[in-house]
C-alpha cells in the first residue's frame, strides 16, 4: 500500500499542475501555490481520498509534511478507536 | 465636475466575447436563445435560455477554478478583457483611487444550488468548504479587485434587473466628483441553474417556446409576446476622466453623460408608467439634456406583457410627440435577459449603436400591439441613423429604475 505521502501527492497532482519531483515533505504549501484557502480545499479532497473525516482543528499547516502528519494522526486515532470498539466506528464515506 | 469617458469594454455574452462581434451579431438579428440542453430541462416549464459558450477551464487553473462560481468566472474574464481593451498601463495609476463596481441579481446561483443539492438532495454534510466565499454576493467584485489590485471602493449592487446599470451609474458619480480616477464597472449573472430557472418559471414571467422557431421565443413589444428568456454573461467597462483618456491617447468608446435613479414604490413587480418615466426624466436632468436631444433608446423591453406596454407609455410621457421619431431597440430578443448584467450589456450595445450609427433591431416583433406603438426598429437593423445622444433603460423588480445616458465620443 502506498504511504500517506504518496497518496497525498496523488491528491495534490490531481488538482495542481505541479512537477512531481518538487513535491517533498519539507515543501512549503504556499510555494506550491496552495494558500490558506487552498489548504481548506486540500483537506476536503484528502477526506475523500483517505475516507476519513477531520473533526479536529488541524492547527498550523505549512508544509506537505504537516498534512501528512495530520492525516497520520487522524488515521491512528481511528485505528485505536476501531480496536477499542470493533463494530462501532469506521466512518461512512 | 469631470467628464467621463468609456475606454474599455469586456464581455462574456450569449452573442459573443468581443464588442464588435456582439454588435455584428445584433445588427444581423441573430438570436442566441435556444432550448436548454441540460439534464433537468424536462422539469422547467419554459426550457429556454441564452447561454454563453464560455468554459471556465479555458481561463483558470483547476485550483482557482474550484474557488469560483460561474458568475465570478464571467466577471473576472470580462474585467480582464475590459482592461486589455482600455490599453491602460496600471503602473501609471494610483490604485487607491481605482474602484470596482459590480452588479449582480442572483449572484452565485450554481454554488448555492450545488450546496442545497448536497445537503437536502443527497443528505450529505459535505458541502464545499469555500461555499461561503463562492456564494457571497460581492465575490465577483472582490475577485476583480484582487486580480487588478484596485484598492479604492469595491462595491456590489444588487437591485435585480437594474443592478449593473446602477453599478455603472454609481461609478460614474464617484469619478465625476473626483473621488476616484479609474473604475471597472458593470455586471455579471449566471442564472442558468435548475434553482433559478425553476424560480423564474414559478413567477410565470418566462416566454413560451415558439413552436416554429425556438430562437424567436422572446418577442418584445409584439402583441403575441409571452415573457422573457434568461441569459447569462458579464459586461464590464473601464471608466476614466475624459482629459486623462485624451492625454494617454485612449480609444474612447463614448461618453457617459447622465444617470437617473428613481425608485418605483407602487408595487414590487408591476411596473408603472410614472416610475419608469421618472427615471428617464432624472437621467435627462442629470445629463443636462432636453428630451428633444435624445436620438435613440435601448429599451428595457423584456418581452413581458407587463413591461412593454408600460414602457411604451413611459417613453411617450417623457418624449411626447418626439417619441415617434426615436428608434427604440429591445435587444433582449437576441441575447436574453441577463438580469443583473443586463443593464451593462445593453449599455455596451448602446455604445456600439453610437459607434455604428445604427439602430439594433427588435427581433421577433411579429404582431403589432396597439399598446406598443413606437418605432421599435422591427426585425431589421437600421443603418445611417444619426445618434449623438442615447439612453439605455433598466427597470427592476423591487422598483429600482436606472437609466444611463451616453454621448458619441466626437459630439462634445
Amino acid at each position: 500500500m502506498d504511504s500517506t505521502f504518496e497518496r497525498l501527492k496523488a491528491v495534490l497532482l490531481k488538482t495542481y499542475p505541479l512537477d512531481p519531483s518538487i513535491v517533498r515533505l519539507d515543501q512549503p504549501l504556499d510555494e506550491l501555490g496552495i494558500d490558506s484557502l487552498g489548504v481548506g480545499l486540500l483537506l476536503f479532497d484528502v477526506e475523500d481520498a483517505f475516507k476519513i473525516k477531520f473533526s479536529a482543528d488541524p492547527g498550523p499547516i505549512r508544509t506537505v509534511g504537516d498534512v501528512v502528519s495530520f492525516i497520520d494522526g487522524v488515521l491512528e486515532a481511528q485505528h485505536r478507536e476501531a480496536q477499542a470498539s470493533p463494530v462501532s466506528s469506521l466512518p461512512s464515506s | 465636475m469631470r467628464r467621463i469617458a468609456v475606454t474599455g469594454i469586456g464581455l462574456v455574452s450569449p452573442l459573443g466575447a468581443d464588442a464588435s462581434e456582439v454588435s455584428a451579431a445584433a445588427l444581423a438579428g441573430i438570436s442566441a436563445i435556444r432550448t436548454i440542453q441540460m439534464p433537468f430541462a424536462d422539469r422547467v416549464i419554459s426550457p429556454l435560455a441564452a447561454p454563453t459558450s464560455f468554459d471556465g477551464a479555458e481561463h483558470f487553473e483547476p485550483a482557482q477554478l474550484r474557488m469560483l462560481d460561474r458568475v465570478s468566472q464571467f466577471a473576472i474574464v470580462a474585467a480582464k478583457r475590459a482592461l486589455a481593451d482600455s490599453r491602460i498601463d496600471l503602473e501609471q495609476w494610483d490604485r487607491e483611487r481605482a474602484g470596482v463596481f459590480v452588479g449582480t441579481g442572483h449572484g452565485a446561483s450554481h454554488t448555492l444550488d450545488a450546496g442545497y443539492r448536497t445537503i437536502y438532495g443527497e443528505r450529505s454534510d459535505r458541502i464545499m468548504p469555500l461555499t461561503v466565499l463562492m456564494a457571497m454576493h460581492n465575490s465577483p467584485a472582490a475577485w476583480i479587485g484582487g486580480e487588478m489590485r484596485f484598492k479604492g471602493p469595491n462595491l456590489t449592487f444588487s437591485t435585480a434587473c437594474s443592478s449593473s446599470a446602477v453599478a455603472i451609474g454609481e461609478a460614474w458619480l464617484r469619478l465625476k466628483r473626483g473621488e476616484i480616477d479609474l473604475a471597472i464597472a458593470g455586471g455579471a449573472e449566471a442564472p442558468l441553474s435548475l434553482g433559478s430557472l425553476m424560480a423564474w418559471s414559478a413567477m410565470r414571467t418566462l416566454a413560451r417556446v415558439d413552436p416554429t422557431h425556438a430562437p424567436a421565443s422572446c418577442k418584445p413589444f409584439s402583441k403575441n409576446r409571452s415573457g422573457m428568456v434568461l441569459g447569462e454573461g458579464a459586461a464590464l467597462v473601464v471608466l476614466e476622466p475624459w482629459e486623462r483618456a485624451l492625454q494617454r491617447g485612449a480609444c474612447i468608446h463614448g461618453e457617459l453623460i447622465g444617470y437617473g435613479l428613481v425608485t418605483d414604490t407602487e408595487h414590487m413587480t408591476r411596473p408603472s408608467v410614472v416610475g419608469q418615466a421618472a427615471a428617464m426624466r432624472a437621467a435627462l436632468v442629470s445629463a443636462t439634456l432636453e428630451a428633444s436631444q435624445v436620438d435613440a433608446i435601448n429599451a428595457h423591453g423584456t418581452g413581458t406583457q407587463a413591461n412593454d406596454g408600460v414602457e411604451t407609455a413611459a417613453i411617450r410621457a417623457v418624449f411626447g410627440r418626439r417619441a415617434d421619431a426615436i428608434p427604440v431597440s429591445a435587444t433582449k430578443a437576441m441575447h436574453g435577459h441577463l438580469l443583473g448584467a443586463a443593464g451593462a450589456l445593453e449599455f455596451v450595445l448602446s455604445l456600439m449603436a453610437i459607434r455604428e450609427q445604427a439602430a439594433f433591431p427588435t427581433m421577433h416583433l411579429d404582431v403589432s400591439d396597439p399598446e406598443c406603438d413606437l418605432d421599435y426598429v422591427a426585425n431589421r437593423a437600421r443603418r445611417n441613423v444619426s445618434i449623438r445622444n442615447m439612453i439605455s433603460s433598466s427597470f427592476a423588480f423591487g422598483g429600482t429604475n436606472a437609466v444611463l445616458v451616453l454621448r458619441h465620443p466626437e459630439a462634445a
